[in-house]
């Protein structure tokens, strides 16, 4: 029994051995895929990853927002354009024309415009109008609030961003009320088909495979994938990034290129 | 009903990698953990007072924080305190992080397993051995120990169980074990019910196993207690 003992420490020190020596000693490109952007940008601050793949906006945000963690971004251009738009469930035809007829409102009366502002431009605050809910429906609204300038809780505890001042004049537009909802990005497609939420705004890119699950809107914003490195790395390219350590959100279309292109699990 | 088993065929080498990694992290972390746990609840029985204080203090924090919390603290907080200390920048590899937290945590809840076995032992064993001419220590490695042991087997053996399935927390820090694989193939196929399902029955599984071992290894240590 004593032996037993000693046979089991024995066992799981050589293993932990062989685990961090093959974990250290890997020269292959390996992702790291985390539950929030936030999170994977922190791990780049910490040197344990090498780099991180997320969308334009949101780490340029970063960047800007957090001078002394000493980060820089690039594009690529095996990066393609990507655009960004509102999900909904297939079968809510009359959803769907609610939003696309909203946009293009407020595209036409430029609130599209000074929200963009707000956020891309100058910076001059723009006040959403409240809705009156003159339809008296209230849309459940799900967004991963992790994700600044687009949405996130700011420091007095309320959600704001680019997709909140959008939903929202969309909504106030329209009619109609919206429940904003803070939904973890894993599960976010699947509490739109369950019924959790009617409506992702979200930061969400149109994508064919998800286009076989939900609806999206016409295209409300422009991005393409960002690398964010440490100031002074020798990463300058995406095919620099072979043999490293890359860091991403779980299920983004970051994820979902780096997969591809370095042909990783 | 519509079941796409596809999304678990498709998945398999993802599910694979998962359950290996999951089991050698169990393997590791309560190994560590006994003989911290080992460690820490000799300390914790023992008449002086620092070592009380000391070893209360451990089980109370590993045992009074969630694992998440501790995870946390060591992956994302580590590197941060040690930078700042040591003036250049220390990076944690995630399953050095992931070692750490589940040990430390694993070896607080093992160390009041052991103090359990222990203390059940009854005070005629200690009195019979020192009146032999043992010391303490003796007394201890020789009586004490081996028959505590053998009552911490059930408890141990949950505790095995319990580390296994703790053991998914540690895909907020991306290692690639059995939840993550989950994460990734319900966020590609948009099916988490076929996903969760597979994930579920594959750690059902592995822990019935554990659980049928360790009733054959209590069966086994039992039969000496009926020797003649």
């Amino acid at each position: 029994m004593r032996k037993a003992v000693r046979l089991l420490a024995l066992i799981s020190l050589v293993l932990a051995m062989i685990l961090a020596l093959t974990a250290c000693g890997s020269k292959k490109t390996q992702i790291r895929r985390f539950e929030t952007t936030p999170v994977a940008l922190i791990e780049l601050m910490n040197g344990g990853v090498d780099a991180v793949v997320a969308d334009s906006p949101v780490v340029l945000e970063f960047i800007k927002e957090n001078p002394n963690a000493k980060l820089e971004a690039f594009g690529d251009a095996e990066f393609e354009k990507e655009f960004y738009g509102i999900a909904m469930r297939q079968k809510d035809t009359d959803i769907h024309k609610l939003i696309n007829d909203g946009l293009r409102k407020i595209k036409a009366n430029g609130v599209y415009d000074k929200i963009f502002n707000t956020y891309f431009g100058d910076g001059t605050p723009y006040q959403v109008a409240e809705s009156k809910n003159t339809l008296g429906k209230t849309l459940n609204v799900a967004q991963d609030m992790a994700y600044a300038p687009f949405e996130f809780i700011n420091d007095a505890g309320n959600p704001e961003g680019f997709d909140v001042d959008l939903i929202r004049a969309i909504a106030a537009e329209m009619g109609f009320a919206v429940n904003l909802i803070n939904t973890n990005w894993d599960g976010i497609i699947p509490s739109l088909l369950a019924g959790n939420s009617d409506l992702i705004i979200s930061a969400m890119t149109i994508t064919e495979e998800r286009a076989k699950s939900v609806t999206f809107s016409e295209p409300y914003f422009e991005a393409t994938q960002y690398i964010a490195v440490k100031q002074g790395s020798k990463i300058k390219k995406l095919a620099d990034l072979e043999g490293k350590k890359i860091g991403v959100q779980n299920a983004t279309t970051g994820d979902f290129a780096v997969t591809d292109y370095f042909n990783l699990d | 009903m519509d079941f796409r088993w596809s999304v678990i065929t498709n998945g398999l080498p993802l599910l694979y990698k998962g359950v290996s990694l999951t089991l050698q992290l169990t393997v590791i972390a309560v190994g560590i953990g006994t003989v911290i746990g080992l460690f820490v609840s000799l300390l914790r029985v023992s008449r002086f007072k620092p070592f009380i204080w000391f070893s209360k203090s451990y089980i109370d924090f590993l045992r009074g924080t969630p694992l998440l919390v501790q995870i946390f603290l060591v992956h994302l907080g580590g590197p941060q305190l040690f930078t700042e200390l040591l003036g250049r920048q220390v990076t944690f590899h995630p399953m050095m992080s992931a070692i750490i937290a589940l040990s430390l945590n694993s070896g607080a809840y093992i160390a009041e397993i052991f103090r359990g076995g222990i203390q059940s032992i009854e005070r005629g064993q200690m009195e019979a051995a020192r009146s032999l001419g043992m010391t303490y220590g003796q007394a201890m490695r020789y009586v004490i120990l081996p028959q505590a042991f053998k009552r911490s087997i059930p408890p141990l053996g949950n505790e095995f169980i319990a580390m296994l399935k703790d053991s998914s927390l540690v895909s907020v820090i991306a290692l690639q074990e059995l939840m993550m694989a989950g994460r990734i193939i319900a966020g590609r196929t948009f099916r988490p019910l076929e996903t969760f399902t597979a994930i579920a029955v594959l750690y059902l599984i592995m822990t019935m196993t554990i659980s049928q071992f360790v009733s054959y290894l209590e069966r086994r240590f039992a039969k000496s207690d009926h020797s003649e």
